[in-house]
């Protein structure tokens, strides 16, 4: 897993790269950590993830909270495929509440 | 729909209970103490109404509890069986069978029905001292409200087809390489979900945050014909490590009741039920176990907490944790209770002509000897194989005594009931207020006893209700609560049944009692006559304390034939008796009339048979000992004084004592203990008993005849005959009576 970050104004984009799961899970949590110490909007691309589980799942439902309670935005964009299976799976795109965008192919 | 089957299954059973309920009822009326009738229409109400509630059916539980309000009554004692009510309990069955028709017909009452129903729930709240809770207008409405209501209740039954999972993941899981997510994946190949709520509330703060622990829960709703055992399994191996709840769905619940009622007549234990019916996976039973197990250490653990921390039923712990819903566990535990009631039943109802079985008890008397026979032979061969045979063979036969003999062998718990009835009658003619209490009822005695016993307890309870219970005014001055108690209680001792007849009046006047026997001149006027041989009196023909002469006792003939009755049978009977506290009079029967286990010895070439169940030692007598024994009577046991009796002397028999030593064969009865000497001991015996011709009857101390395996012929000793005729001769006698005297003191110092 990787995570590419890049700045866009005031919003700090975090780009993930790979599965989103245990393996990577003290990783991802590092750098999100130190995102969040930047006390900046955060916008989390899912493009690039290949697969996700529950420790990802928990980890952006936690980032998203520490986000807010700190008064800056999280945002989830450009799902995967893999991500948009958990979501759906998990019925959590009410708790994101981020505009999901179906790929053509599986409409 | 999932719920058709179970309510057929419903109405059907109804339909049944009903019927039976009605059966009962009407033998209720000719036997109104029939507690067993009772219990049973109440049962029947009861199912009606626990299975009518499951299924939401509101105006039959409605009216059925106030039914069976009134049965509850009934069954305590505390509302009495008229006819009256048994007419409107007969016109309620009617109704609640009109109410399920309603139901399984989907419709409402009509008009009639239902100003029927409102009439006989008035009826019956009247009969519970209640105030119908509104005017009569108001109660149609009512009525009808509660129809349509029942009915929403059913179609939203049918509606809530899912199933609902309640998971909770442990902290572990993902770093045990399991992801919740593969799960969730998993278990929606058996079924779709319908809902699914993520739990995240677990989730700590971001910096106390452990990305690898889990944290998450789900709620899910699960539609799927999978059974609840199958759902469980998605989850096996994560069983351990999560809090995992599976609530069926309704329809399911009916399911399982119906499957419950369907399961064979087995005796089972409620979890296993509910693990046939697959209300309960296995994994949550050995939980729900477990959790039993431990609630009760930790009970004992408490120490004396006394009965109120008696550790947690099973079903309680199951509906607790939220494995079954209080629904299914109580269809289970009513199961179970049917399947008690009907092995009663079945175990009550194996009807064999009596001759039959005398037939079958006279060859097994046959068998015994022709087998005592084979052994003899096989001793004196001893060749090993044979004496192998000989053995099992005995064995086995006295197995198949043992249960023949058993099979003469009835409760005396229906021979008591009948005097509840008597009671209630006779208490009233009296004015007194007494309860029968009665114990023991499941003891066994030979139904020949119990069918001439009858007699004998009837005199003695109306005599205790007349004699003994006091009036109510003088109870009352006496500090006694005003009602009354007599008991019945029945119990083994060595192999002899006892039957109490107690009651907790005034105890026997003994200077009455005294008084009367003077006047009637059954003692002389001055005679000197210990408590015990005063309380005897009552026993002596012609005799009667009463004051006035009720039709019921006190006619002066009773307790004499009372005492012949049960010495016919080869009993005795006790009178303990404390002034003021009450009466005891306790009657000894030998357990059967057949066959016993007897203990051989010898005088001479004569043998002799005791019954094993009399006997408590065999001691040596021989050297100084015998002498001293000879000189005085009785004998020296461990501190404790044991009197003799020489049967040799008793049955005068013409030859002289063996020079070397002779045994004491020690038997009880009752209260009492004495040393029959004998030159012999030989052995324990099986021995069937047969009656000594008419010629013999009057010969004491030997009760019977037995053909012994050889072919030769030995008495049976009457143990409680020989110690009597002890009372009565010399030296022995005195040692006896000193006994008797002793055992009296005794017995009532502690009471």
């Amino acid at each position: 897993m990787e995570i590419e970050r890049t700045d866009d104004g005031d919003v700090t984009e975090l780009k993930v790269v790979g599965e989103l799961t245990i393996y990577g899970a003290a990783e991802a949590y590092g750098f999100l950590t130190r995102a969040l110490s930047e006390r900046r909007d955060l916008r989390v691309n899912l493009a690039q993830v290949s697969e996700v589980d529950s420790s990802g799942v928990q980890l952006l439902l936690a980032a998203k909270r520490a986000a807010e309670k700190q008064g800056h935005s999280f945002e989830l964009v450009a799902h995967s495929e893999a991500m948009l299976e958990v979501m759906e799976l998990l019925q959590l795109s009410h708790v994101f509440g981020d505009p999901l965008v179906m790929p053509a192919q599986a409409a | 729909m999932n719920l058709e089957p179970a309510l057929e299954a419903f109405f059907a059973e109804a339909d049944e209970l009903l019927t039976r309920m009605e059966e009962s009822l009407l033998q209720l009326e000719s036997e109104p103490d029939n507690d067993e009738l009772i219990n049973d229409i109440f049962r029947a109400a009861h199912t009606i109404k626990g299975t009518a509630g499951v299924f939401g059916f509101d105006d039959v539980v409605h009216f059925t509890h106030e039914v069976e309000s009134v049965l509850d009554r009934v069954r305590d004692g505390q509302m009495q069986v008229s006819n009256d009510v048994i007419g409107l309990l007969l016109r309620n069955k009617d109704h609640i069978g009109a109410l399920v028709r309603a139901v399984a017909e989907k419709r409402e009452l009509d008009a009639a029905q239902r100003a029927e129903g409102e009439a006989q729930m008035a009826a019956l709240l009247a009969l519970l001292g209640k105030q119908p809770d509104k005017p009569a207008a108001t109660a149609v409405v009512a009525a009808s409200a509660d129809v349509s209501r029942s009915e929403s209740a059913v179609s939203d039954s049918c509606a809530n087809e899912n199933w609902h999972l309640s998971i909770r993941f442990g902290a572990d899981v993902l770093r045990g390489g399991m992801d919740p997510l593969s799960f969730i994946r998993y278990l929606c190949t058996l079924g779709e979900i319908v809902h699914l709520d993520t739990l995240f509330d677990a989730l700590p703060q971001w910096l106390q945050l452990d990305p690898e622990s889990c944290y998450l829960g789900f709620e899910i709703d699960f539609r799927s014909e999978a059974s609840k055992a199958e759902i469980e399994g998605v989850f096996e191996f994560v069983r351990d490590e999560c809090v995992l709840h599976i609530i069926p769905p309704r329809s399911q619940i009916s399911e399982y009741i119906s499957v419950l009622r369907a399961l064979p007549e087995d005796e089972l234990k409620l979890g296993e039920m509910l693990v046939l019916s697959g209300a309960l996976t296995r994994a949550e039973l050995d939980r729900g176990l477990s959790l039993q197990s431990e609630a009760a250490s930790a009970v004992s653990a408490e120490g004396d907490g006394g009965p109120s921390a008696a550790p947690p039923q099973l079903g309680e712990i199951l509906i607790e944790s939220g494995a079954v819903g209080a629904g299914v566990v109580d269809a289970a535990l009513v199961k179970q209770k049917q399947v008690k009631d009907t092995k009663a039943q079945e175990a009550r109802s194996l009807r064999i002509d009596a001759d039959k079985l005398d037939q079958l008890i006279e060859l097994v008397g046959e068998l015994v000897v022709a087998s005592a026979g084979v052994q003899n032979v096989a001793q004196m061969l001893a060749q090993a194989q044979l004496t192998e045979a000989s053995e099992v063979l005995t064995r086995l036969v006295e197995e198949v005594r043992d249960q023949a003999l058993s099979l003469r062998m009835v409760q005396i718990g229906a021979t008591f009931q009948r005097f509840q009835r008597v009671v209630r009658d006779v208490s009233r003619e009296l004015g007194k207020d007494i309860e029968l209490q009665i114990s023991g009822g499941e003891t066994d005695l030979d139904k020949t006893v119990v069918e001439r016993i009858g007699d004998p307890l009837m005199h003695l309870v109306r005599n205790s209700m007349d004699h003994g219970i006091e009036a109510t005014e003088v109870r009352l001055a006496a500090g006694k609560p005003a009602r009354a108690k007599v008991m019945l209680n029945a119990y083994h001792e060595a192999g002899s049944i006892v039957i109490d007849v107690a009651d907790d009046g005034g105890g026997l006047n003994r200077q009455k009692i005294l008084r009367k026997a003077i006047e009637r001149g059954l003692v002389a006027e001055d005679a000197q006559l210990s408590e015990r041989e005063i309380d005897r009196l009552i026993f002596a023909p012609g005799f009667s304390t009463a004051d006035q002469v009720s039709n019921l006792s006190g006619r002066g003939v009773g307790m004499d034939v009372v005492r012949r009755d049960i010495e016919a049978l080869r009993g005795t009977v006790d009178i303990d008796t404390e002034p003021g506290k009450g009466t005891r009079i306790r009657i000894r029967l030998p357990l059967t009339l057949a066959i016993i286990d007897g203990f051989r010895v010898g005088i001479d070439k004569a043998s002799f048979v005791l019954p094993v169940d009399m006997i408590v030692e065999c001691v040596e007598l021989a050297g100084s000992i015998r002498d001293a024994a000879r000189s005085r009577g009785y004998l020296d046991m461990r501190g404790e004084v044991l009197p003799l009796l020489w049967l040799r002397e008793v049955f005068d028999i013409d030859s002289p004592a063996p020079e070397r030593r002779e045994n004491v064969v020690v038997v009880h009865f009752g209260q009492t203990k004495a040393g029959i000497v004998v030159d012999q001991l030989m052995g324990e015996h099986q021995t069937v008993i047969r009656p000594l011709g008419k010629l013999f009857s009057a010969l004491r101390g030997v009760s019977g005849s037995t053909i012994l395996g050889s072919g030769e012929i030995a008495l049976i000793l009457d143990v409680a005959g020989l110690m009597k005729m002890a009372g009565s001769t010399g030296m022995t006698a005195a040692g006896i009576t000193e006994m008797q005297g002793q055992n009296s003191r005794e017995m009532s110092a502690p009471s």
